[in-house]
């Protein structure tokens, strides 16, 4: 990574009022410095405290903004909206002194845009890197497709969804009844049973009379001590079609697991806890609407069943149609072991069903409750190889390709090769037809990839959307790592869209360029969603008073005059983790301010003074004195670092910078083997907190995202309660909640989110700078006629 | 002699083995391996997912299959069987690396035999003529430009070849980056030659002068070393000329040290420049392995330094063999 990444904005004042139970603003002071004192141990965080719930959502824990700690009143930036909404409609060309209301969006002419690394494939499952993605964007397509004006998503592959809910009757549904035993033992409705470390425990599922059931619903939930990691939620699993489960690699403990028969369809729930559930669509083995008494249901999970009714004149860029069987083609894939698709697969590990109904209507079942789990299913189009190009590949060697689950002896012995074999596998992973000109359904196709230079993109002929056509014949990838080169790469004429451009470069450099080429070429901005931010690792003991970290976002930039002066305005202040224009970030909260007396007060009132009049702050016979981690290649990130450098010196904090290639520096970080670095996240709209902040990836012996090693129970619950609650209003008032204790605990200095930065030749038309990324749309860009 | 170069090729085998094991180690010290890059790499962090969900687990399961977690001695081990069986390849691909490391060998051993002859041919005469006539204004100046040339960063030169050059409405310009134009497919005969011609002038430019000075250097002062000795007074006291005694008695003895150079220069040839093949986007040999080293992909990093190291050792050996072969005073049989 060079630089952390970015995001969009535009401001529109909106309804949201923020209600709150309980305790007013008032009384978040106490209870802020609550838990403050229990930190000398050696917890890397205190635990924070609720005060009552929502107003509009009782069952929503309110956390107060933070406002002083010990009594210290802790500044605050003014408050700039309450809120900020990145949808809405964007204008055209802005900024492009050529363009004119009378240009005709025309065919034809092609367009080089400047890409900073090659992917290693354009296979989309095995290669996962963005660079990828935002050449594929063009060649393949999804289910859905986000208009990046509302933010909304419409039909593209599909032409209606239907999302149902899965519901799991008790043990003892009349005609229904399922049994689990474990191991040996006889079977019963339900059972407790412990978890040894690394042990497995084996259960077999079946009806009443211990006749096997397959394909049975089995839950795990935690009963017993120090079992804080398992989700409240607990574990959702199915038995394999000959009734048997093995259980392995979660929590050791004692659990309480039960059995249940599932129906699924849309769901009702009456005020008595009877629930309706009404069949939907198409192959439900359930007809007719059930009616089940509140004892009769014991689980619901909603909207984890969603059915795509896929259109039947979807083609691929060889004219051959779409159907459902290419989709259940890329499940399996996705599932090969063998596959190289890992990174792809955990995302993708909770889908745990992908079934054709028919020729144009397909199936898909999430393990649990989730609020990302359609994004999951509607994406999978999007990774789709086509069937029939992957069958005539192996035809040509005289073997046919197969849904079929077969073992290698039956795949010899029937001239089959299974999607979920490794010889597939292999094929995949490794010829190059495929990965290096994979076959979509989009507008383009891959024509030519020269190595180490460009991909070019030409018309898909077959274009299935009639109407949507693009205007551009061509687009060209133009791999060109070094921002020297690409600038004069620019100037030359050899590209037409520097995208990424520096900073400096598009700052100074292109300020000072003749009045020529500033008349050829237009300057954009755009934000895109991520932050930067800088992380204190809490397992070192300097950084685990949270005084300590405030003190140190009081003390260590001037934030705003930085965005001002070394970003020319072009970035936010942020105070969360969340997209500053997506949907779940609290914007009630403004950002601490930047105060060197009270960052003083609270080191003072954490115990680091200058007892020895040596102008370093000490405790305890140690001298306050860190490394701050930050990788190369990142001219302004140096230059910030430098600043804090002095900064922190002048309040008497030694701060020492060490530099590390990515590689090197990626590694530290993971096996948390730093103490303080800089760094940046992408994030999609709206980000699930989980890997981020949930404690179960935290301390020293996980390699997971939670680097800085936060925790806190209410932090916990809240990020468990945000994954499972769909209902996007109540949502926001958990991320707020969820916000607030990040302020307070301040795990990370959150920076800001800078805007990405391009130059284009002004004869593009057309052009639009979204908030998701990567912020443009090239099928929307043209070239007059008369400039072609 | 045929004895003394088996000698010398057997002797190859423990110094090799010596640079393998050195090598393995040191890219094993750099923190950081293809799991973590593959499961924490920029592009995960860039590509808009919730980057790192789970993929702790994946990375262990990586680490497992390809023996990162085992200790470092049965890594080697491991390395050596895939590297016996010419197996090789990117672990975050697992796909061998020939196809890449071929077609990157072919534009870098292009590109430097065209240099290497650029070098050779200016550099040789230029060294004579100011061996020739020493101390001249033609001398110094010679020596003046050639060790500012020498001086001369090459990123520093590309860049501002570069700012002169590009300008296509200029009267004399050179593409400013990579080896072909984006419609070189259409070019046919020797207009596709021609193309990539255009664009090989300004890397070739910046690989060539620095080389150029180095060698012209070397060669005055074998010259004048030479021209010292009494065979040339004896040579010029029997009259012959001085451009007779220059070419005929003295350039063969002054060329040793040349030669010399030559050999080990060997491993450049194929070895590539980072620098420059990042300047001018050019995707040599440099590049595939400074990209080998950012990426943890260590059987790119080591079949790079075999693969120098082995040219080295070779080298050397044909530098000692011609060495033999110019200067009749030298032999390889055993006096003592």
């Amino acid at each position: 990574m060079k630089t952390p990444f970015y995001c969009v904005l535009v401001f529109l004042a909106s309804t949201l009022s923020v209600g709150c139970n309980s305790g007013s603003d008032s009384g978040g002071g106490s209870n802020g410095s609550g838990g403050t004192d229990a930190t000398a141990g050696g917890d890397t965080t205190t635990s924070s405290k609720t005060d009552g719930t929502w107003e509009d959502y009782p069952d929503v824990p309110f956390v107060p903004i933070m406002e002083d700690v010990d009594g210290i009143v802790i500044p605050r930036l003014p408050k700039t909206a309450d809120s900020v909404d990145a949808s809405g409609p964007i204008a055209t060309d802005v900024g492009n002194k050529e363009a004119s209301d009378t240009d005709k969006p025309t065919p034809g002419g092609q367009i080089i845009i400047r890409m900073n690394a090659e992917p290693k494939t354009l296979n989309p499952i095995t290669e996962t890197s963005s660079y990828q993605t935002y050449i594929t964007q063009y060649t393949h397509e999804a289910m859905a497709e986000m208009d990046p004006e509302t933010l909304e998503y419409k039909p593209s592959i599909a032409e209606k969804w239907v999302r149902e809910d899965s519901v799991k009757l008790s043990a003892n549904y009349p005609g229904k009844e399922r049994r689990i035993a474990l191991g040996d033992a006889a079977p019963t409705a339900e059972l407790e049973a412990s978890l040894e470390e690394d042990g497995k425990l084996s259960l077999t599922t079946s009806d009443k009379d211990g006749k096997p059931v397959g394909n049975t619903w089995v839950h795990l939930s935690a009963v017993g001590e120090g079992m804080e990691e398992v989700p409240q939620s607990g574990y959702h699993h199915w038995s394999d079609a000959a009734g048997k489960l093995t259980i392995q690699g979660i929590v050791a403990g004692k659990y309480k697991i039960i059995v249940g028969a599932e129906v699924f369809g849309g769901t009702k729930k009456e005020d008595d806890g009877t629930l309706v559930v009404t069949p939907l669509t198409p192959g439900n083995p359930t007809t007719e609407p059930m009616t089940l008494a509140a004892d009769e249901w014991v689980d619901n999970q909603r909207e984890t069943y969603c059915t795509y009714f896929m259109r039947k004149d979807v083609t691929w860029s060889d004219g051959q149609p779409m159907t459902s069987r290419d989709i259940e083609f890329a499940y399996a894939i996705l599932n090969n072991e063998y596959v190289d698709g890992e990174s792809l697969r955990i995302y993708y590990q909770d889908l745990i069903e992908c079934k054709a109904i028919n020729d144009h209507v397909v199936r898909m079942r999430y393990r649990q409750q989730y609020f990302k789990a359609w994004e999951f299913t509607y994406g999978l189009a999007a990774y789709t190889p086509a069937f029939h190009q992957f069958q005539a590949f192996f035809k040509a060697d005289g073997k046919t390709l197969t849904l079929e689950n077969l073992t290698p002896a039956e795949e010899t012995a029937q001239k089959k090769v299974s999607a979920h074999g490794q010889v597939f596998a292999k094929f995949f992973n490794t010829d190059d037809r495929y990965n290096l000109k994979p076959m979509g359904t989009g507008p383009y196709i891959v024509k030519d990839w020269k190595r180490a230079d460009r991909v070019e993109l030409t018309r898909n002929p077959n274009y299935w959307k009639k109407d949507e056509l693009p205007y551009l014949d061509k687009i060209i990838f133009k791999f060109i790592p070094d921002s020297v080169t690409a600038y004069q790469a620019l100037k030359s004429g050899e590209i037409d869209f520097y995208w990424n451009i520096t900073p400096p470069q598009y700052f100074e450099d292109f300020e000072q360029e003749s009045a020529e080429t500033k008349q050829k070429y237009v300057k954009a901005s755009w934000f895109s969603p991520g932050f930067g931010y800088i992380g204190w690792n809490a397992l070192r003991p300097q950084f685990q008073d949270r005084r300590v970290r405030i003190a140190l976002k009081l003390l260590c930039l001037d934030v705003e005059e930085w965005i001002k002066i070394k970003l020319h305005g072009e970035g936010v202040q942020i105070a969360g983790s969340q997209y500053f224009f997506g949907p779940a970030y609290d914007h009630t909260l403004a950002p601490l301010a930047h105060d060197k007396t009270t960052a003083l007060d609270l080191l003072a009132e954490a115990g680091w003074l200058d007892t020895d009049n040596d102008g370093v702050l000490d405790k305890d016979g140690k001298k306050f004195e860190f490394e701050f981690l930050l990788p190369p290649g990142n001219p302004s990130a140096k230059e910030q670092a430098e600043l804090i450098q002095e900064k922190l010196k002048a309040a008497g904090i030694t701060m020492n910078v060490e530099y590390l290639e990515w590689a090197s520096f990626i590694d530290k970080v993971k096996a948390k083997d730093y103490d303080v670095v800089r760094l940046g996240w992408s994030q999609p709209l709206e980000s699930d907190p989980y890997q981020i902040w949930h404690s179960s990836q935290a301390g020293a012996d996980k390699r997971g995202s939670n680097h800085v090693s936060f925790a806190d129970p209410l932090a916990d619950k809240l990020i468990e309660m945000i994954r499972t609650t769909l209902d996007e209003e109540k949502r926001k008032r958990i991320h707020w909640s969820f916000q607030r204790i990040i302020d307070r605990e301040q795990p990370y200095l959150f920076l800001y989110t800078s805007k990405d930065f391009g130059v284009y030749n002004t004869k593009f038309r057309g052009v639009k700078w979204y908030r998701i990324r990567p912020g443009f749309d090239l099928t929307e860009w043209y070239i007059p006629k008369e400039l072609q | 002699m045929r004895t003394y170069i088996l000698k010398r090729l057997l002797l190859m085998i423990p110094t090799l083995v010596g640079i393998l094991v050195i090598s393995f180690l040191i890219i094993k010290l750099a923190p950081g391996d293809p799991a973590s890059q593959k499961f924490g790499g920029a592009s995960q962090a860039s590509s808009g997912m919730d980057a790192a969900r789970g993929t702790e687990a994946a990375e262990k399961r990586f680490r497992e299959r390809f023996h990162f977690d085992e200790p470092i001695l049965a890594q080697f081990g491991y390395f050596l069987k895939r590297l016996a069986r010419f197996d090789l390849i990117y672990f975050q691909q697992e796909k061998p690396i020939w196809p890449d490391m071929k077609d990157a060998m072919k534009v870098t051993i292009c590109l430097n035999v065209v240099v290497f002859i650029l070098i050779y041919t200016f550099a040789i005469p230029l060294g004579i003529l100011s061996a020739s006539f020493p101390n001249s204004v033609g001398d110094r100046l010679s020596t003046v430009t050639l060790f500012v040339l020498y001086s001369l960063p090459s990123f520093f030169v590309a860049e501002v070849l570069r700012g002169y050059f590009s300008d296509q409405q200029g009267a004399i310009w050179f593409p400013i980056m990579g080896l072909h134009a984006n419609d070189a497919d259409t070019l046919t005969g020797m207009d596709w030659y021609l193309d990539l011609a255009h664009h090989a002038v300004l890397p070739i430019l910046c690989m060539t002068y620095g080389g150029l000075a180095y060698i012209s250097r070397q060669m005055r002062a074998g010259m004048m070393e030479v021209i010292r000795q009494d065979y040339i007074r004896t040579a010029r006291a029997k009259g012959a000329g001085k451009s007779r005694v220059i070419l005929i008695h003295a350039l063969r003895n002054s060329l040793f040290p040349i030669i010399t150079l030559f050999a080990s220069l060997l491993p450049f040839l194929i070895g590539g420049s980072v620098i420059i093949e990042t300047i001018f986007n050019i995707p040599g040999m440099g590049r595939f392995a400074f990209e080998g080293v950012m990426r943890r992909e260590y059987d790119v990093v080591m079949a790079t330094l075999i693969l120098s190291s082995v040219l080295t050792l070779i080298g050397i050996l044909v530098s000692d063999v011609l060495y033999v072969i110019v200067n009749p005073q030298v032999s390889f049989d055993d006096k003592g």
